[in-house]
């Protein structure tokens, strides 16, 4: 395994309708139990209620976690003033089968040319949730669609969706694939083999969904272990550090 | 910990995209040994989606041929369905007599996706239940345990295993089955620590939770990377590992009570018990523990 791992995608705060802490420790604590260095996070708030308030709530709270933790902000295309609200973000997250709006829609395909034009936003990963056959194929219209230009994160792949997740991804070379949704045996090993460790990147919606259970996967995995190194560690480094962010 | 006693009760036996050897049976134990798994129940994908009859009489030939590699045992599951009734019931004179085959498994029709009710599948249950097995019952979310509780409560003298918890919904699904003292649950189904947790406190204890992973929809590492970080005490966790599945399956030595009706029924093969197959032993004694929370890795780093 690798040395320092980061996690792409994690959050914090309670999932309605059940009582949950507020705040991030809970999400620091699983980190530190499993040794993952650091992790991208975002506020539940910003999923379920308002996007503005839950990217202030991320960004105010990620300052105060000492770099272990990096914000991702959530654009809601229902919601467009949230634009105002990304300032600081480290990645911005689309979550169309969470938050239950379709992905072919036109407030997507205008947030995303408001972004595109955004010198804060241009070239942030972005990461969208492709968990519904046919989101994926959805995207690759709407990048071609709105010209956006940055990497895309496709996250919550599952496994019935890999094979659209993999076309989609092979046809255009800034698209990456995350783990968080790939527990069947063999599915990672696919995903490299289809479009290359360097654009596989470890995620695992931790603490909600089990870290440990996502670490064990990339573990299991077989594939070299440089490739693993990718995975769990030099992808995200890239894609956060803005630099080559595409393979 | 693992010492490859871990029993996953609940697997698929078939080709899937991600994994097209999932049908041969060697790739199946070298998986499971890499992950310290020593028995695997499959069933067939086949008799899940398309043909009950065929699929089953595969996994029954294949389970019956496979000698243990790398120390792990196949056991089989017949599925069931209202469908075939007359040819399942055939089936089953002919295969669940033998040692292998650890009882049958009811899952959602195939094409409508819904949950098979007791009405559906009372005939194929009477026929059943003369084998003294346990009745597997696939359940992916709250409505699929809702029709698993009324099966269980009409047919009360079958040991029956609620697997995938509900899947998303477990917290509703794992609230329906505190009253039925013939349930089990598996783990598989959502990646979700806190369930286990959840269904220890709710369940009264660890003693009706099986391990179970779904392989190959999901890799047994991470079930057992979720029951790692669940932080159980030695105890459960071992309950909930193998020694839960021994007794229910009878892989400790002890044999299922034969009753008159089974007799006059009759196999047409004859049985071994189950504890002189393969590598299966009997069960030592668990570790004593101090605190009643020690807590044992088989997470990634036993990988």
């Amino acid at each position: 395994m690798a040395d320092v791992v980061l996690d792409m995608f994690t959050l914090f705060g309670p999932v309605p309708p059940r009582p949950g802490e507020h705040g991030v420790e809970p999400l620091l604590a699983v980190l530190q139990k499993h040794g993952v260095a650091g992790a991208v996070t975002l506020s539940t708030r910003g999923l379920y209620y308002s996007a503005s308030a839950g990217n202030r709530e991320t960004i105010h709270l990620c300052t105060q976690a000492g770099g272990a933790l990096l914000p991702a902000c959530v654009l809601d295309p229902r919601q467009p003033q949230v634009l105002q609200t990304i300032t600081g973000a480290k990645m911005l997250c689309l979550l169309p089968a969470t938050q239950k709006w379709p992905m072919l829609y036109a407030p997507l395909t205008d947030m995303l040319r408001a972004v595109a034009q955004s010198p804060d936003a241009a070239n942030l990963p972005l990461w969208i949730e492709v968990s519904r056959p046919g989101d994926g194929t959805a995207l690759a219209a709407e990048l071609r669609e709105t010209g956006y230009s940055g990497p895309v994160i496709m996250g919550s792949v599952i496994g019935e969706n890999l094979i659209e997740a993999i076309a989609v991804a092979r046809a255009d070379n800034r698209v990456f694939i995350a783990t968080d949704g790939l527990r069947g045996i063999g599915e990672i090993a696919a995903a490299v083999g289809a479009i290359g460790a360097s654009r596989v990147v470890f995620a695992s919606g931790a603490p909600v969904q089990a870290l440990g259970a996502a670490l064990a996967m990339v573990a299991a995995a077989e594939i070299s272990d440089s490739d693993r190194e990718a995975i769990l560690n030099g992808n995200a480094r890239r894609l956060l550090s803005g630099r080559n962010a595409t393979a | 910990m693992s010492d490859g006693r871990f029993i996953d009760v609940h697997c698929g036996w078939g080709s899937v995209a991600a994994a097209p050897n999932w049908k041969d049976i060697p790739e199946i134990q070298r998986v499971m040994a890499k992950r310290g798994i020593g028995t695997v129940c499959i069933s067939s994908l086949l008799a899940r989606k398309y043909d009950t009859v065929e699929g089953n009489r595969a996994v029954s030939d294949a389970v019956k041929a496979e000698t243990p590699i790398g120390g792990v045992n196949v056991l089989g599951w017949i599925a069931l369905h209202p469908g075939r009734a007359n040819d399942l019931s055939e089936q089953m004179k002919r295969s669940l007599y033998h040692p292998r085959l650890v009882g049958a498994a009811l899952y959602p029709d195939p094409l409508t996706n819904q949950p098979l009710s007791v009405a559906d599948v009372r005939e194929l249950l009477n026929a059943f239940r003369r084998f003294t097995k346990p009745l597997l019952i696939e359940t992916r979310d709250a409505r699929a345990m809702a029709q698993c509780i009324r099966i269980a409560e009409e047919f009360a003298n079958l040991k029956m295993i609620a697997s995938g918890m509900g899947g998303e919904e477990w917290r509703e699904s794992l609230s329906m089955v505190t009253r039925h003292p013939n349930l089990n649950i598996d783990i598989s189904g959502a990646l979700i620590p806190e369930k286990i947790n959840y269904a220890i406190d709710i369940m009264h204890g660890s003693r009706k939770i099986l391990f179970a992973s779904g392989a190959p929809h999901t890799d047994p590492a991470a079930v057992l990377g979720m029951l790692n970080e669940a932080g159980l005490s030695t105890d459960d966790s071992t309950r909930i590992l193998y020694r839960n599945a021994e007794k229910l399956l009878h892989l400790d030595g002890g044999a299922p009570e034969i009753t008159a009706s089974q007799q006059a029924f009759g196999p047409d093969e004859p049985a071994t018990p189950n504890y002189l197959i393969g590598n299966v032993t009997p069960p030592a004694p668990v570790p004593e523990t101090t605190d009643g929370k020690r807590k044992d890795s088989w997470g990634p780093s036993a990988l």
